[in-house]
């Protein structure tokens, strides 16, 4: 440039206005602004906190008077001894739903994360991690992460952003959703991997006054939930593992299960102890390995094989006799559950013995010898030699586990969340068996037993809370469903494509559908049609195969980058966890002001907390439509909430023994929680159920269900007292379920704990044929499915999903480990390689479905190390080919460590072959696939190449479909859904009643 | 110097770091549209804010990363010694770090010039001595600013230049880099004093070592304070469509090594290394302007000869171009 050009460009700059800097408070330097503060190394050791574990480890923490200042050499400069100071931020993990805690090394510099160890003072995982927790830093520092918000430029897919401002992307947002809200309540959408969180965004969409929660339960946990839900009115089991005498498993729980870490310990710590573990798997998993004992089923038969050791129990009288009589509804048995024993398949002279001890006629005795009898008459046909012959294990190991769970007395721990439950078409009725040993051994609530989530879980409430909405989406609960467990979200794309409605704005948060659902292509149609989805908005920390069809990818933090407060039933205890972001806390301890956590955060990162506030409050920013009340200040009217003012108010005023512990240390509340990032309401908490319960009983039912003059529930009257009682209809555990009964399924299999044939039942799979079993859902250790994708340090323990199959299969398909095999499944196939092991049953191949990550272009969506280069093609006739391009590969960048990748194979993702297979009651996918054939692949196939005809996948679909029960013609009250039924979130009672015209019917 | 100067600088400094930062914002726009056609946008000019927006995403995150350490810091990583530096030169001069950038990103780099110009102009209008801060201007040019802008301009020259509204988005990014280093060549003449003697990491002589492969050469290649400058994404494509040679995809060392590859399979290791030399060649003249580009030149001339040498081996059948 001419030096006169450069003189009128700086000419023209006087023009224009300089931006005023912000006032200081302390020393200043020469332009008037704030001086950074120093610190230096005080060379005087401090003795750390020693704490000895129960399995016998020790560890050695800082202590926490000495967290706010901190002083360790930087190892990074080793042998120099360079003191770096830092200030210990508390902080809870977002890489699963366990929720450990984590303690953040914030450097009192620079601000940036050194390191995350565990927090000692975490009442769940008690200073310890798994691998998943301190590479919460590879996260952060993730060169590959979205640092700002960006908004689509070109057509959905093409791949092209802008990054936007917060602002920009709030107002548009904000303003598509107050005209939906305006027109209609179904309109918005949120829909949530594992929240990671326990009330916050409920509250808010709640505040919304829309229908619009759609979770993921129903591919994670729906079948466990509808059999714990059915017995007891709670959808989850707490098991006390550390106090167990026997620890049953219905999983690989011990290495990989839900609560991972904190249940890992206690089972060790169990063990050690002496108790036993037993283990359902057909495949050997690190937790089989560490089992006294070993049943290998082949899947749908651990039903059976769980009632076989109900039938040894009642058969030699090692259950808790007491413990029935007083806490299950017998007597609705005895009355309602003739009819239903009648009508079964019950072979005749057994019908005729269960049916002799019933009482015949209206109005006759019940006592419990009639139950007794009859319930070992019912159950007398599960004997070990059934359970042998249908899970294909050998009968002398059923028997060894029989023998442990009647050693255990009322300390049997057990456990199943995702596994048989969610594998198998009535799979729920796995959870309603396993939880059936609970109760005929009486361990229910006990030292050692099996707790309920809500006596273990606590969520506080907030400082205002918003009514429940009076709206219904169908696109979440449809009638084919009444009983689910919880929204139908992964048949969405076929809901869309049948015409059932449309969806304004979709959030994806922290989630990405179009990979983790199964029957993928559907979802990526989905996605790409505006027409069906008017506005996708992505709240993700990383890039995904689903934000890459998205209209806005705003980047959310990841653990030590947000607030959250969660709480797990990890134990016998209670307790709550505060998640922070770390390097604001650490900035404002430093006196340095923080409006908005994205101004701390790497980039723009920011918290969903603060975003939805601000999201909320521009929706409806002149309170018309009574909205933004739920996000305004209560200190300061007519101001957005801040998180400092949320927090202190909830711990003030919300959470049990919180302030008076404050106070103790000098502390507020909030302080309190900011410095320790977690506080335990109760170190256990026995038999609940059995609380007595002031008041006087009006009336009370059959069963015992008392309540007050009023009509309100007061609990049960058990021998002449009213106690707490559990959540059912009846207050007692619910062997007999009238809810089952009335809504549709009144048959004995459904009614009580018993077998149903799976649709991978032996009489499915024609191995003659060549046709297997694939079994996809079984975690890793160290990843969780999209969430964990980014961290370098966890791909490096594992990153492969090979095809496990038996020597004596690999033998007939002439295939050994490394070669490639093609797994067709009903809708399609793919070509992963072959693991030959004896660790999985003949006539099944195992692979798991927590890796196999793929991108589109070569340097965005997704990072090169843990994600394959790949690209899609269509047939225009519903076919789909996802083509592996390359694998992962080193790459320099920020982060030193990239250049070391070593791996090119990250897996393959087989969900994309999976067809949507929900359970006709609870809703769930069952993951469990027929393999048509399976066969070494030819030349031509490659790894991880996919194909998919989507024709085949609603055929499919309209096929399962056809198995559910309408609640238009089963209903017994007009109403959708069993009003005690839960729902994540519940809308008023008159949504409930049935739509005047229901899809599909004329 | 004069209070409007000092003034004028820091503004410019301050809109120029914006729309590094950020990008071509609205607000920013009606900021340029202020400055004297030519400078970067036509009062008039029509602006597809879209469009700029995704050029800079797509310049800056993906194809050259405007940022200090990738240029000099002996790995080309970022976050290291390099950004820790300029991290304290900040703070030495009371500046926190920036919000949403690391500190040696181009647009945090001219925001930290639009603050020490920006305190000079406060100090002159109070009639405080601003010597001071002029030794901190002195400091950030000569230790940072000066000893990567030229290259990061000369590795943008590969990219069209043109102004807001110009055919091709990212053209106003190119031309308002070079605005940058007129602005700041401009300065230092202004500040006055010597700019001091500085090297590069020392040299890694890739071709003394016998297991040096196509690879490692590449890797050379692609690391800016070995090979003399910036070898962009572009570049290495253009590279392959003049020579007619296929491209493979990847990181950029793999695009170079993928072409090395098939420059020995085609036996155009020589034309290969001609072409590079051209590239070379273009660096050479770039950093001409800059009085503290000594360093890189040499570097550049070292690679020059590194490239002959390979070419020479490549014509006698010599063992250097092994895969």
């Amino acid at each position: 440039m001419k030096a006169s050009a450069l003189e009128s460009f700086l000419a023209s700059m006087l023009g224009l206005q300089r931006p005023v800097p912000a006032p200081a408070t302390g020393p200043t330097n020469v332009a008037g602004e704030a001086m950074p503060a120093y610190s230096v190394d005080p060379g005087v050791p401090i003795p750390l906190t020693e704490v000895h574990h129960p399995d016998g480890r020790l560890s050695r923490y800082p202590p926490p008077e000495h967290w706010a200042d901190w002083v360790e050499h930087d190892g990074a400069r080793w042998p120099e001894k360079v003191p770096r100071r830092y200030t210990l931020v508390p902080t809870i993990c977002f890489n699963c739903e366990s929720a450990c805690g984590l303690l953040a090394y914030v450097d009192k510099t620079t601000f940036e994360v050194r390191k995350f160890e565990g927090n000692p003072a975490h009442p769940g995982s008690r200073g310890r991690n798994c691998a998943k927790g301190p590479a919460t830093h590879n996260q952060t520092y993730d060169p590959e992460r979205i640092l700002y918000p960006l908004k689509r430029v070109g057509e959905r897919g093409e791949g092209k952003w802008k990054r936007v401002s917060w602002d920009e992307a709030l107002t548009d947002i904000s303003e598509r959703m107050r005209e939906s809200r305006k027109v209609r309540r179904t309109g918005i959408m949120y829909h949530v991997g594992r929240p990671g969180e326990d009330h916050y965004t409920n509250r808010v969409i709640t505040a919304w006054g829309v229908d619009g929660h759609n979770s993921h339960t129903n591919i994670c946990s729906a079948a466990s939930r509808a059999g714990y839900a059915f017995w007891s009115g709670a959808d989850r089991p707490s098991p006390d593992h550390a106090n167990a005498r026997t620890v049953l498993l219905v999983s690989s729980h011990l290495e990989t299960g839900h609560y991972f870490n904190p249940h890992a310990q206690r089972i060790i710590e169990a063990k050690m102890n002496g108790a036993k573990i037993i283990t359902l798997d057909p495949r050997l998993s690190n937790t089989a390995a560490k089992s006294d004992c070993w049943l290998p089923t082949w899947p749908g038969s651990e039903s059976t094989l769980l009632l076989s050791i109900a039938n040894h129990l009642l058969r030699t009288g090692k259950w808790d006799r007491e413990f029935v009589r007083r806490w299950v509804n017998w007597r609705t048995f005895l009355t309602d559950g003739a009819s239903v024993v009648r009508a079964s398949g019950l072979p005749e002279a057994q019908k005729a013995a269960v049916l002799s001890a019933m009482p015949g006629n209206e109005g006759a005795e019940l006592t419990f010898e009639q139950f007794e009898t009859a319930l070992k008459a019912l159950y007398a046909g599960f004997t070990f030699e059934l359970a042998a012959a249908e899970s294909q294990v050998d009968i002398a190991r059923i028997e060894e586990a029989a023998r442990y769970v009647a050693q255990a007395g009322n300390r049997l721990a057990a456990h199943v969340w995702r596994s048989a439950s969610m594998g198998n078409r009535g799979g729920w009725q796995a959870a309603r068996c396993l939880f059936f040993l609970n109760v005929l051994t009486g361990s229910v609530g006990t030292e050692g037993g099996t707790s309920l989530n809500t006596w273990n879980k606590f969520v506080p409430k907030a400082y205002k809370s918003p009514p429940a909405f009076d709206a219904w989406n169908e696109l979440h609960m449809p009638h084919e469903y009444p009983l689910a467990f919880y929204e139908m979200s992964f048949l969405l794309p076929h809901f869309l494509d049948e015409g059932r409605g449309d969806v304004d704005v979709y959030f994806t948060r922290v989630y990405n559908p179009m990979w983790i659902n199964p029957d993928g292509f559907m979802w990526m149609q989905a996605l790409r049609d505006p027409e069906k989805i008017k506005c996708h908005v992505a709240l993700t920390p990383t890039w995904n195969e689903s934000a890459w069809f998205a209209d806005y990818v705003l980047p959310m933090g990841h653990a030590g980058e947000r607030h959250d407060l969660m709480s797990q039933e990890t134990h016998s205890g209670m307790w709550v966890g505060f998640r922070q972001p770390v390097r604001r806390v650490a900035m404002e301890r430093a006196g340095k002001k923080v409006k908005y956590t994205w101004e701390s955060n790497p980039g723009e990162v920011w918290e969903e907390s603060e975003f939805w506030v601000d999201l909320t409050w521009r929706m409806d920013p002149d309170g018309s439509l009574g909205i933004r009340q739920w996000v305004e200040s209560l200190k300061e009217p007519g101001t957005p909430v801040t998180q400092d003012e949320y927090w202190a108010w909830m711990f003030e005023n919300s959470v049990p023994g919180l302030p008076a512990a404050a106070k103790a240390e000098g502390l507020s509340p909030l302080a309190y929680m900011r410095k320790y990032g977690c506080f335990e309401l109760k170190e256990t908490n026995y038999l609940p159920y059995e609380h007595v319960v002031p008041g006087t009983a009006a009336t009370v039912s059959a069963e015992g269900l008392a309540t007050d003059a009023a009509g309100a529930r007061l609990g049960v009257l058990v021998d002449g007292v009213v106690r707490a009682g559990f959540t059912t209809p009846s207050g007692k555990l619910e062997f007999f379920s009238p809810t089952l009964h009335d809504w549709g399924w009144p048959e004995l299999e459904y009614t009580v704990p018993w077998t149903l044939d799976s649709h991978v039942h032996p009489r499915e799979i024609d191995r003659a044929k060549g046709e297997m079993i694939l079994l996809p859902n079984f975690r890793l250790p160290h990843l969780i499915h999209t969430r964990s994708a980014n961290a370098k340090w966890l791909y490096e323990i594992g990153h492969t999903n090979p095809v496990w199959i038996h020597p004596e299969d690999a033998t007939r398909l002439g295939v050994h480990t490394g070669e490639l095999l093609r797994v067709e499944t009903e809708i399609g196939w793919f070509i992963d390689r072959a693991w030959v092991t004896e660790g999985i049953k003949p006539g099944m191949i195992a692979m798991s479905h927590h890796l196999g990550r793929w991108r589109l272009q070569e340097d965005t969506g997704g990072n090169k190390g843990t994600t394959a280069l790949a690209s899609l093609d269509e047939d225009g006739k519903g076919g789909h080919t996802l083509h592996m391009l390359k694998g992962a590969q080193a790459w320099t960048g920020p982060d030193p460590d990239t250049a070391r990748i070593w791996w090119k194979d990250v897996g393959v993702h087989q969900n994309l072959t999976h067809a949507v297979q929900p359970d006709p009651v609870s809703g769930a996918h069952c993951w469990l696939q027929k393999a048509l054939s399976v066969r070494k692949a030819v030349p031509g196939e490659r790894h991880g190449d996919v194909f998919v005809d989507t024709l085949k996948s609603r055929e499919l679909y309209q096929r399962w479909l056809a198995l559910s029960r309408s609640a238009v013609d089963h209903s017994p009250n007009g109403e959708r859904r069993p009003y005690w039924l839960n729902r994540p979130l519940k809308p008023v009672r008159g949504a409930f009643k049935l739509p005047e015209k229901p899809f599909g019917r004329t | 110097m004069n209070t409007g100067l000092a003034l004028a600088r820091s503004r410019g400094y301050a809109l120029l770091g914006d729309l590094y930062s950020h990008g071509l914002t609205e607000r920013s726009l009606a900021a340029w549209r202020q400055a004297p056609a030519g400078v970067l946008a036509a009062p008039d000019a029509s602006v597809d804010l879209e469009a700029t927006a995704e050029a800079h995403t797509s310049l800056f995150l993906i194809e050259l990363p405007p940022l200090e350490s990738a240029f000099c810091a002996p790995d080309g990583l970022l976050g290291g010694e390099v950004t820790d530096a300029v991290r304290r030169a900040r703070a030495h001069a009371g500046l926190g770090d920036p919000l949403d950038e690391e500190p040696d990103h181009l647009g945090a780099e001219l925001s930290w010039l639009a603050f020490l110009t920006g305190a000079e102009a406060d100090a002159r209008r109070d009639a405080v001595d601003a010597t001071r801060i002029l030794e901190l201007q002195r400091e950030a040019l000569d230790q940072h600013l000066l000893r990567w802008i030229p290259q990061l301009v000369t590795a943008l020259s590969g990219f069209s230049e043109g102004g807001i509204g110009d055919e091709g988005a990212d053209a106003m990014y190119v031309r308002g880099a070079r605005l940058a280093q007129d602005l700041i060549l401009d300065h230092r003449l202004a500040v006055g004093g010597t700019t001091p003697v500085w090297s590069l990491p020392a040299t890694v002589a890739v071709l003394e070592d016998p297991r040096t492969g196509l690879r490692g050469i590449a890797e050379h290649l692609c690391l800016p304070c070995q090979a003399g400058g910036y070898l962009t994404r572009t570049a290495i494509t253009r590279l392959s469509r003049s020579l007619d040679l296929p491209m493979t995809f990847g990181a950029r060392p793999d695009l170079l090594e993928g072409l090395f590859c098939a420059a020995a399979q085609y036996d155009r290791i020589p034309d290969l290394c001609t072409a590079l030399d051209t590239v070379l060649g273009t660096w050479d003249a770039g950093y001409a302007a800059s009085p503290a580009s000594g360093p890189w030149c040499d570097r550049v001339a070292t690679t020059r000869g590194m490239l002959d040498r390979l070419a020479r081996a490549s014509r006698s059948g010599g063992g250097a171009t092994r895969p």
